[in-house]
């Protein structure tokens, strides 16, 4: 088991900073998963770390070593690939035994790490099959077996769930979470996918543009986005423009001429120009007669759409911003109509100032 | 076989191709088929029919079965030198092009696409010459006054000119000097079909560039390599003209001997040869697909 820590990496692919100045921990035995749009260096950086790319600024180590210079089949990392990659001429059980066969495990040795990785993934009875023969299901399994057969340092996983139908997808993110726990290796899997990446990860880096925009844990990134990219990317977020201003009671913005208080925490400044993100769901909608004053911000019911265990309620507030609320379908918002004047608030706590 | 298999063994079967499969494919088959009915199966036929027969001095064939011909073909130590010789420059050359054609291929198939066009429209562009010529050019080479044995004298390598046509190097040499693009396309078609994610997977796991090559990369060619050695292997057993002008009146290949029967209107007999040349071509090529490739990597699902 290893830590791996990238410092100051970058990479140029036809004169763009594929991945830009980056730099990670990650911690031994924790599940780490680079999240971003295609093309924002997540599967650049994923390849630097298994030696098919060679950085051209900085340092990567992998247990305390330096390994820019070690070729891929010395830095004892198990990877599963986005295609599985699995080899068609040798069959299941070759296939999974070839990391220890490269090792130079002898035969009854490797057929025995092999079957026992088979039986992690639920494929014990498959041996003699060739990659060809099973589903794709069947094939990833095959690819994750082949990729902890020989217990490495270090797992990589490039969006290995991607190829896979919903709720195909769902069952195996469980299972991979806890085969990682069972062995406690150090992984690190890239995802486009942020429900995944939530469901899975005890550390995300969120990339943008070959950096990374914000690193941390799930519940960080979801609560304390640093910017409206993150607010976004993760989750969903309403964007709300408004001014700061220092009132008696603390720190408030002004959105459409109606004062909200901030949250104690604000770093702000008076009259500064700030961006509030708040999640769908954790906008309340108030019913509203359209005339006396309340404490909320004015909207009008654009759109609902039934999602089955969500209802989804989109508004035009009176200076033309567009929200989204989200609710149990269940709620008494369920006897919204499209047109109905109502309040969205919130607590102070769930606007997050983001930058620009 | 399994070449084209493995390529489309991953995708889902569509909608035209099992249009195409179905009962109404026959169709498209019917003129390629016809042709060869008309043209190959039933002149072969006659072949086959002729060569039972003894030759006549006033027609083709008298009429009159016997198998005397295919005794001398197989028992007379002049036609079966003639068929080891010929069956021993075929390997040689097949073996050779293999040798000199994986590398080249293997270069071809790791450099981008645009150069790769054009080198192999370089690799193609000899085709575009008769034999004839090209053959030539090696009598130019390699003759008593040819170039190699002027320049070996005048820098005292020897004193004598060095007879190296008319012998069986010679017609080694021009036959490899002519098959090798063959071998050299397949193999490089067969090696750009390989996902680079499986090198990458080998790598990873543990295998060096060595034995990336020969556990992952060598195995998935095999399907080029058969199919390039099948084309060399046939082309060099029915060789004619490059043993008639390289190897002159001591290399005799069996197609040398089938025109020289046909030659003194000995039609039956030059039949005969030509049965026997085309069975034990195809017998070599079974061989060599059994002994290069017999794995489909399981059946489809």
């Amino acid at each position: 088991m290893a830590i791996v820590e990238v410092s100051n990496i970058s990479k140029q692919y036809n004169k763009s900073w594929a991945v830009d100045r980056t730099s990670l921990t990650i911690a031994d035995g924790s599940f780490f998963s680079l999240l971003g749009p295609s093309g924002s260096g997540k599967t650049t950086l994923l390849r630097l770390i298994a030696g098919f790319l060679r950085p051209d600024t900085g340092e990567i180590r992998i247990g305390g070593q330096v390994v820019n210079d070690v070729p891929p089949h010395k830095r004892n990392i198990g990877m599963v690939f986005q295609q599985y990659a699995l080899f068609p001429h040798r069959t299941v059980l070759d296939n999974v035994a070839f990391g220890l066969e490269m090792r130079g495990s002898g035969r009854a040795e490797r057929e025995r790490l092999a079957r026992e990785a088979l039986e992690m993934v639920r494929m014990s009875g498959r041996e003699a099959a060739f990659p060809r023969e099973l589903s794709g299901g069947q094939q990833q399994r095959i690819a994750i077996a082949r990729s902890i057969a020989a217990r490495p340092a270090v797992w990589l996983l490039d969006e290995p769930l991607s190829a896979l139908d919903r709720k195909l997808r769902v069952e195996m993110q469980s299972e991979l979470r806890s085969l990682q726990q069972l062995l406690g290796i150090t992984t690190i899997y890239v995802t486009h996918d942020q429900e995944e990446a939530l469901a899975m990860s005890d550390g995300i880096a969120i990339f943008r543009d070959g950096r990374i925009a914000q690193q941390g844990t799930p519940l960080e990134l979801y609560e304390r986005p640093v910017d409206a990219f993150v607010a976004d990317f993760l989750g969903s977020a309403n964007l709300l423009d408004g001014t700061a201003t220092r009132a008696p009671q603390g720190w408030c913005v002004d959105i459409e001429g109606m004062r909200f208080p901030l949250a104690r925490d604000a770093n702000v400044s008076d009259r500064e120009q700030v961006r509030l993100a708040i999640r769908p769901e954790r906008l309340d909608l108030l019913r509203w007669d359209g005339h006396t004053a309340g404490a909320g911000l004015p909207a009008s019911v654009e759109s609902l759409v039934y999602l089955g265990s969500d209802l989804r309620v989109q508004l035009r507030t009176r200076g033309g911003s567009r929200l989204i609320a989200r609710a149990p379908s269940r709620s008494d918002l369920a006897s919204l109509e499209v047109g109905h004047e109502i309040l969205a608030v919130w607590r102070p706590e769930e606007a997050v100032v983001v930058a620009h | 076989m399994s070449h084209i298999s493995l390529e489309t063994a991953a995708a889902p079967v569509s909608r035209a191709r099992t249009w195409i499969r179905g009962s109404r494919a026959e169709f498209l088959l019917a003129p390629s088929m016809l042709y060869y009915l008309a043209l190959l199966v039933l002149p072969s036929l006659a072949f086959c029919v002729v060569s039972f027969y003894g030759k006549s001095d006033t027609g083709f064939f008298d009429g009159v079965f016997t198998t005397r011909n295919y005794v001398r073909a197989l028992g007379d130590k002049f036609y079966l030198a003639s068929l080891w010789l010929t069956l021993r420059i075929s390997i040689e050359t097949t073996a050779a092009c293999l040798l000199l054609g994986y590398p080249a291929a293997y270069f071809l198939s790791k450099i981008g696409p645009a150069a790769r066009k054009k080198l192999i429209v370089l690799l193609l562009f000899p085709l575009l010459l008769s034999t004839v010529i090209r053959v030539y050019g090696w009598i130019a080479l390699l003759g008593r006054r040819g170039i190699v044995n002027q320049l070996l004298i005048s820098s005292g390598a020897t004193d004598q000119p060095i007879a190296m046509l008319y012998t069986e190097g010679a017609v080694l040499v021009g036959l490899i000097s002519i098959l090798l693009p063959y071998m050299i396309i397949n193999i490089t078609n067969t090696l750009i079909t390989i996902d680079p994610s499986l090198k990458e997977a080998a790598a990873i796991h543990g295998a060096s560039p060595l034995r990336v090559f020969l556990k992952v990369t060598l195995p998935l060619s095999r399907a080029g390599m058969v199919s390039g050695a099948v084309t060399v292997f046939t082309i060099a057993m029915s060789t004619y003209i490059i043993s008639f002008l390289l190897g002159g009146p001591r290399v005799k290949l069996m197609g040398n001997l089938i025109f020289d029967a046909t030659a003194s209107f000995n039609w039956p007999m030059g039949a005969a040869l030509s049965v026997v040349l085309v069975l034990s071509t195809t017998a070599s090529c079974a061989v060599l697909m059994q002994f290069l490739g017999k794995n489909s990597y399981g059946a489809a699902r």
